[in-house]
């Protein structure tokens, strides 16, 4: 075969990288004087001499091995015994994997060495390992690891050169144990749901739950039901409206919220008439300090906040920004930025990029001392960029997230912001009103990250205690309490990081899952009747799979694995045990949790076809109705057999939403249609009177 | 009723003793019509306001 050319050389060692991308960088960054590659199917190997060194670089797809099932049979539950297999044999359509293994078998057969360059941290190392125990027949405990953070030229020839056994400590075992605890939580319990509905109904769908997902969607239900149980409660707040040097200003009540209105009234009567005389002037200057370094968590809410990217958007872009080299691996939990990485050689980098030459340069000659957080990770920095001119056009999001990502690493080196609060008091028949102003007296980090900040002064004109003050008005409003907001998928993953659960690299991809899963449904979350189902399921038959603490436990024990206090094969013990208390109490319940399941799965699914009440019966429903003559949808009233003859036609593409509201003129549901982009949205009527086509929001 | 509805029930008359405290005395039809009217009532209060509604006016 095409590899002996490589392999019948002489003495090499095998470089085993985690992503094709890697590989080749790993080939360029070593080669000093030959590189040769072949590509064998959808793998590409490399052979680079180095001196008298000689390395074939191959490399994985992410995973090639994973948990399954021995008994492989899909409706039993409980399923406890498990083993590692090539992916290809779990999963359809991953052929691909069969032939990378393949390949690094073939090459392992004659390497005199082995080095994992797999990414430096919990599921890289679990990826290495696992190449290294079942492709390379036996070579995880002597393998060398080389550790990087960023696949620049310098970094990985100085990582391949000092690369060393042991160098992984317990990640490997900590990363297999947390992917054999997740595999049978996620597949006993799911079986369970799915068994469940199956007993009930005896139909099929895809259900699922796992120690993450549960205590996930269980905050999302929570607060569904604080929103849907809210009751405003009214408050007032008062605004005196003042005049000074012909400006107006508006100063308000020193309380914000005045729960009583008879107390309102009083302080408004009070003050009618009367002139305001300024009681007090505080100046307080103060040092907002600049942000701290990004690490994952902190760049997927900022990346939501300002560049309107999910987290697994911003995971999915940063990880293809570090596979060209232009940022360091994004997966960190680290905020801070060791002078190992060389920030002067970094800005030097980014002067030749000529969005950020200027700023480089005003940071180049400021001190460089960054403003770090206090979260650490003992495998990688915070992100940073290379400095290393992006090699191809970047598209516009990961222009963004890049920018955003040099623009915070100037911010972190800069000054803190010098501003000043000003408060003026006014006392009006007794009573305080306040005039807030801020001005900004040295921008400092602000100057950097100007564009993601929401930052404005307002400026007061000069006041001298004892002033008399023209009130032109004092006026009260009343105000309603708001219920607490739903969770988007910044806050909810901010939610997780702060309850510990899940890890930053799993966290996006739960989310998503939950939404697949139709359990949580558009931006502001909210959950569906089946994720009320499945949290109320639960709650019944087995609560600690939502509880926060039991989750958090085995993450701890993880942990505990890692700094090599526990074995894994106590842990995995112990949440088996944990496991099998609720799946008995499931098993002997299986026709409740499926009746109660397949009920809000109908509801939700006859809920999918009804776009609103009928405009011309008044007492049935319009609803989404597939034509079995012509397989073409249009929209009908439920009330059809009583008479109602109610229809409309419907775009024969895209997903259609009901809005959940009427047509201010004729009354028809209105809809949301979404055929590319863009949804559309518009009332079905097509005689509506107002009809001019649809709306493009 | 399911116990969601329950805890809105609770909410409810909770809400009703806090209206009465900021507002002054009120009618128990008035603050119910009030509050099924708010933008930011929840959805189960609605229901239950809605229904205690129906209930005085038959």
């Amino acid at each position: 075969m095409a590899l002996q050319d490589f392999t019948h050389r002489g003495e090499y060692s095998l470089v085993i990288c985690e992503k094709p991308d890697a590989a080749r960088r790993v080939a360029d960054a070593l080669k000093v004087q030959n590189l040769e590659s072949r590509k064998i199917g959808y793998s590409e190997v490399f052979l680079v001499e180095v001196g008298t060194k000689r390395y074939v670089i191959c490399s994985a797809a992410g995973h090639l091995y994973t948990v399954a099932d021995t008994a492989k049979k899909r409706s039993v539950y409980p399923v406890y015994d498990v083993e590692w297999v090539p992916l290809h044999q779990a999963q359809k359509g991953k052929h691909y994997v069969a032939e990378r293994i393949r390949v690094i078998s073939e090459l392992s057969k004659d390497a005199s060495g082995f080095i994992n360059a797999c990414d430096y941290d919990i599921e890289g190392e679990t990826i290495g390992y696992n190449i290294l125990k079942y492709a390379c027949n036996g070579k995880e405990s002597s393998a060398l690891r080389a550790k990087f953070s960023t696949l620049t030229a310098d970094e990985l020839r100085n990582a391949i050169a000092t690369a060393k056994a042991g160098l992984g400590g317990n990640l490997a075992e900590a990363g297999r144990t947390r992917h054999v605890i997740d595999f049978i939580y996620g597949i006993n319990l799911s079986r369970a749901l799915q068994q469940s509905i199956y007993s009930a109904s005896k139909g099929f769908r895809p259900m699922s739950i796992g120690r993450v997902q549960g205590p996930t969607l269980s905050f999302i239900v929570s607060r569904e039901v604080e929103i849907k149980t809210f009751v405003p409660l009214p408050y007032l707040s008062i605004d005196a409206l003042i005049e000074k040097d012909g400006q107006k200003l508006t100063a308000n009540y020193e309380e914000e919220k005045v729960l009583e209105l008879k107390l309102a009234e009083k302080i408004i009567a009070d003050c009618k008439g009367k002139d305001g005389l300024v009681d007090e002037i505080k100046r307080n200057r103060f040092r907002e300090s600049p942000p701290t370094p990004f690490n994952l968590g902190d760049l997927q809410r900022e990346a939501y906040r300002c560049i309107g990217l999910t987290p697994s958007q911003t995971l999915a872009i940063a990880e293809k920004l570090y596979l060209d080299a232009l940022i360091s691996y994004p997966r960190t939990s680290s905020q801070k930025l060791p002078p190992s990485i060389d920030y002067r050689k970094i800005l030097r980098g980014l002067t030749e990029i000529s969005a950020f030459r200027e700023h480089a340069l005003q940071t180049l000659a400021g001190r460089l001392i960054p403003h770090e957080g206090p979260k650490d990770d003992p495998a990688h920095p915070a992100i940073f960029p290379t400095g290393e001119h992006p090699k191809r056009q970047l598209e516009a999001k990961e222009f963004k997230l890049y920018a955003l990502i040099v623009r915070r690493f100037f911010a972190v080196f800069a000054e803190a912001a010098v501003r000043e609060r000003i408060l003026v008091v006014i006392d009006i028949a007794g009573y305080k009103f306040k005039l807030n102003g801020r001005t900004t007296i040295s921008p400092g980090w602000l100057y950097f990250y100007l564009d993601y900040i929401m930052h404005e002064d307002r400026t007061l004109p000069d006041f001298i205690e004892g002033e008399k003050v023209n009130v032109l008005k004092v006026e009260m409003e009343g105000k309603m309490e708001q219920p607490p907001p739903r969770y988007n998928q910044s806050s909810l993953l901010a939610k997780m990081e702060e309850e510990s659960i899940g890890t930053k690299a799993t966290r996006s991809e739960i989310i998503r899952t939950l939404y697949d899963r139709g359990y949580i449904d558009g931006s502001s979350i909210t959950a569906t009747q089946i994720g009320f189902a499945v949290v109320e399921t639960m709650q019944a038959y087995s609560s600690a799979i939502l509880s926060v603490e039991m989750t958090r436990e085995i993450e701890g024990s993880l942990e505990d694995i890692e700094a090599g206090k526990v074995h894994g094969e106590q842990v995995i013990e112990k949440a088996i045990a944990k496991l099998d208390e609720s799946l008995s109490l499931m098993k002997g319940s299986e026709k409740e949790i499926g009746n109660r399941l397949s009920s809000a799965v109908k509801a939700a699914v006859a809920a999918e076809y009804i776009l609103g009440r009928c405009p011309v019966c008044k007492e049935g429903k319009i609803r989404i109705i597939k034509s079995k003559s012509t397989g073409k949808r249009f929209a009908g009233c439920t009330n059809y057999s009583n008479g109602c003859r109610a229809s409309a036609p419907l775009p024969q593409k895209g997903t259609i939403k009901p809005l959940e509201k009427e047509c201010s003129v004729c009354k028809w549901p209105m809809i949301s249609a979404r055929f590319a982009r863009y949804p559309m949205k518009f009332c079905i009527n097509i005689s509506c009177p107002t009809k001019k086509g649809a709306k493009v929001v | 009723m399911c116990r969601y509805h329950i805890l809105a029930h609770e909410s409810l008359e909770t809400g009703f003793k806090a209206w009465s405290e900021r507002m002054g005395e009120m009618e128990w039809t008035n603050y119910l019509r009030r509050v099924s009217e708010l933008l930011d009532t929840g959805e189960w209060v609605k229901d239950i306001a809605r229904a205690e509604l129906q209930k005085l006016e038959s």
